[in-house]
């Protein structure tokens, strides 16, 4: 077993700023938590499970959720069942700040059609590191920002975008106005 | 990680079957080539239906044939040990090892396929038969039981992974693309003895940079080239496989390596995912390293994957490798030369005769231990390296020595 994240690692939030399981930290309250029937019509080519369906309604209210463990505090992607650093069953998807770093990055000149998706002078897939903790990180495409500024080590924040009529998380330069 | 090794040098490789490789193999089934190279290795041992008593194996693209379909279209009347396993081929190989080892079987058939699907590459999605290859996979991780990821061009999950971590590694190392360019060079030079290798017109460095680029910075001459084609290989005993029909080729050492969290965009670092972990327990476990071997495999399903070999098992230090090659650059071969004596890949590689996930490597080194490899012998050839899989989930290495 990999042992828990310090608690010296000051940028974590204390656990009493957490609660997990009950009212999430509610920044959109005029939004209700989807239902599993608006999850799965939302989404409805996605291999939707009865765990990963709290990342997908987080979509939904334009929250990115990230497994944390309420026993040890480390965050995880993806959600899991269990706390990959404890094991302890008390882990569950909280929101994340949507700061970040440009840690990977390549450029896709191809890929499967249809998507919408404009492959011309390279797709920009990135795996962002998130702020909450070293080697937390997610993968997504980074918008609003020029080729030639887009580059490992960039500070980025969420934003979203379309796909299919759902919302999906990606990223963009951070603090930079659109 | 043990390093014990009680099956050293106990269990043999005592066949090989090849159903050719092609970029296109036309109107056939991955069935129908797996079965070829079953037989064929069958026979290339001296060996009968009868004898099979051990099947494993399982190809890439399609999920793989299940060894209960091998069994049904062979005849094997008596079979007590089966397995299906995932590409790369080493995990067949080491199940199947140990299988015998451990008396499950005596006589194993390995066999890995690769047939190209519509979704993959496009002259498959022309044939409508090849489309349905695929009819109810699930895609990207999906396919492990975990969950839902998308595919490209959304997760890094496969070949956008590797293109991230070699751009990473660029960046990190001031390594620069003729670094990963040497790889494809000295594959192809080699690939031009092979008749198996489907790719056989000599690439420059100037042709290389000037490849059509896919996933920066890997460009098409940094990536395996897709084909139709299987291998098969009998695994059995040292002791019974000297009464055989052909020279036994000993498994020295194997290793598997992964490491948490093996996923590609979540990977601490390269120097902490599988391919250096399975690196040092072959360490561990073998009496043969880098002075005492004739030919070493470094996988290339990604050029940057090769490159990283160097590094893992000791031949240069993190971030070296670059310059290593250039070191050990064979000029007047145009192919990488350890030490002017240790050649890289004999056969091509998977960039030159075909994407394989490592059945070609194997069955090269095979071939060589063996000294049946015509005009590509490596002269003296006794002990091959063999560094396969990726970085993340799938790293493997392997010792094999001839008798």
């Amino acid at each position: 077993m990999a042992g828990p994240v310090s608690s010296a690692d000051s940028h974590l939030p204390g656990q009493a700023d957490l609660d997990i399981f009950g009212d999430m930290p509610d920044e959109t309250p005029a939004a209700a938590e989807p239902s599993d029937e608006e999850v799965l019509e939302r989404f409805p080519s996605v291999r939707l499970d009865h765990v990963n369906k709290a990342y997908y309604k987080g979509l939904l209210r334009h929250e990115l959720r990230v497994n944390r463990c309420r026993e040890c505090g480390t965050w995880h992607t993806p959600l899991r069942p269990i706390c990959p650093s404890c094991w302890s069953a008390e882990a569950g998807p909280v929101p994340v700040s949507g700061r970040g770093i440009v840690y990977l990055l390549t450029f896709l000149h191809q890929g499967p059609p249809g998507l919408g998706v404009d492959y011309t002078g390279g797709f920009p897939l990135a795996g962002i590191e998130l702020a909450e903790q070293p080697g937390l990180r997610v993968e997504a495409t980074v918008v609003d920002c020029p080729r030639d500024q887009l580059r490992v080590g960039l500070d980025v924040e969420l934003t979203w975008i379309d796909r299919d009529g759902a919302p999906w998380p990606a990223f963009r330069p951070a603090g930079v106005p659109s | 990680m043990t390093g014990r090794n009680p099956a050293k040098d106990k269990i043999a490789i005592a066949g090989t079957g090849l159903s050719p490789y092609a970029r296109d193999r036309g109107a056939t089934t991955e069935l129908a080539l797996l079965l070829e190279a079953a037989v064929a290795a069958i026979r290339d041992a001296g060996l009968t239906a009868a004898d099979v008593d051990g099947v494993v194996g399982g190809g890439l693209l399609t999920g793989g044939i299940d060894p209960a379909t091998v069994v049904s279209a062979l005849g094997l009347p008596a079979v007590t040990w089966w397995a299906r396993a995932v590409p790369p081929v080493m995990n067949h190989l080491i199940a199947a090892s140990n299988a015998v080892w451990a008396g499950a079987c005596e006589v194993a058939l390995v066999y890995h396929s690769v047939y190209r699907v519509g979704g993959f590459s496009r002259s498959a999605a022309a044939d409508p038969f090849r489309r349905r290859a695929t009819l109810g996979l699930p895609d990207g991780r999906a396919a492990t039981g975990d969950g839902h990821t998308d595919p490209e061009p959304w997760s890094m999950h496969g070949s956008a992974g590797y293109a991230a971590w070699a751009g990473r590694y660029l960046a990190s190392y001031g390594a620069t693309r003729e670094d990963l360019g040497r790889i494809a060079v000295s594959d192809r030079s080699n690939a031009a003895a092979n008749p198996n290798a489907v790719l056989r017109t000599p690439l420059t460095m100037t042709g290389y940079l000037g490849g059509r680029m896919v996933r920066e910075p890997l460009c098409l001459y940094d990536m395996d080239v897709p084909i139709d084609g299987a291998d098969a290989f009998i695994v059995t005993t040292t002791e019974r496989a000297r009464d055989l029909r052909q020279p036994p080729v000993l498994v020295h050492a194997a290793s598997m390596g992964m490491t948490a969290p093996p996923e590609e965009h979540l990977a601490a670092g390269l120097d902490a995912t599988g391919q250096p972990l399975a690196a040092r327990d072959l360490r561990a476990k073998s009496d043969l390293w880098l002075d005492d071997i004739d030919m070493f495999f470094p996988y290339d399903g990604f050029t940057i994957v090769a490159l990283r070999c160097f590094e893992s098992y000791g031949y240069c230090g993190t971030g070296e490798a670059g310059q290593f090659l250039a070191d050990n650059w064979d000029g007047a071969g145009h192919r990488i030369m350890i030490g002017g004596r240790v050649p890289v890949n004999p056969h091509g590689g998977s960039l030159s005769e075909g994407g394989s996930q490592g059945a070609g490597h194997v069955r090269e080194a095979v071939t060589q231990l063996r000294g049946q490899a015509g005009h590509r012998q490596v002269p003296g050839a006794r002990a091959a390296l063999l560094a396969l899989g990726g970085f993340f989930f799938n790293a493997q290495g392997l010792v094999l020595r001839a008798d």
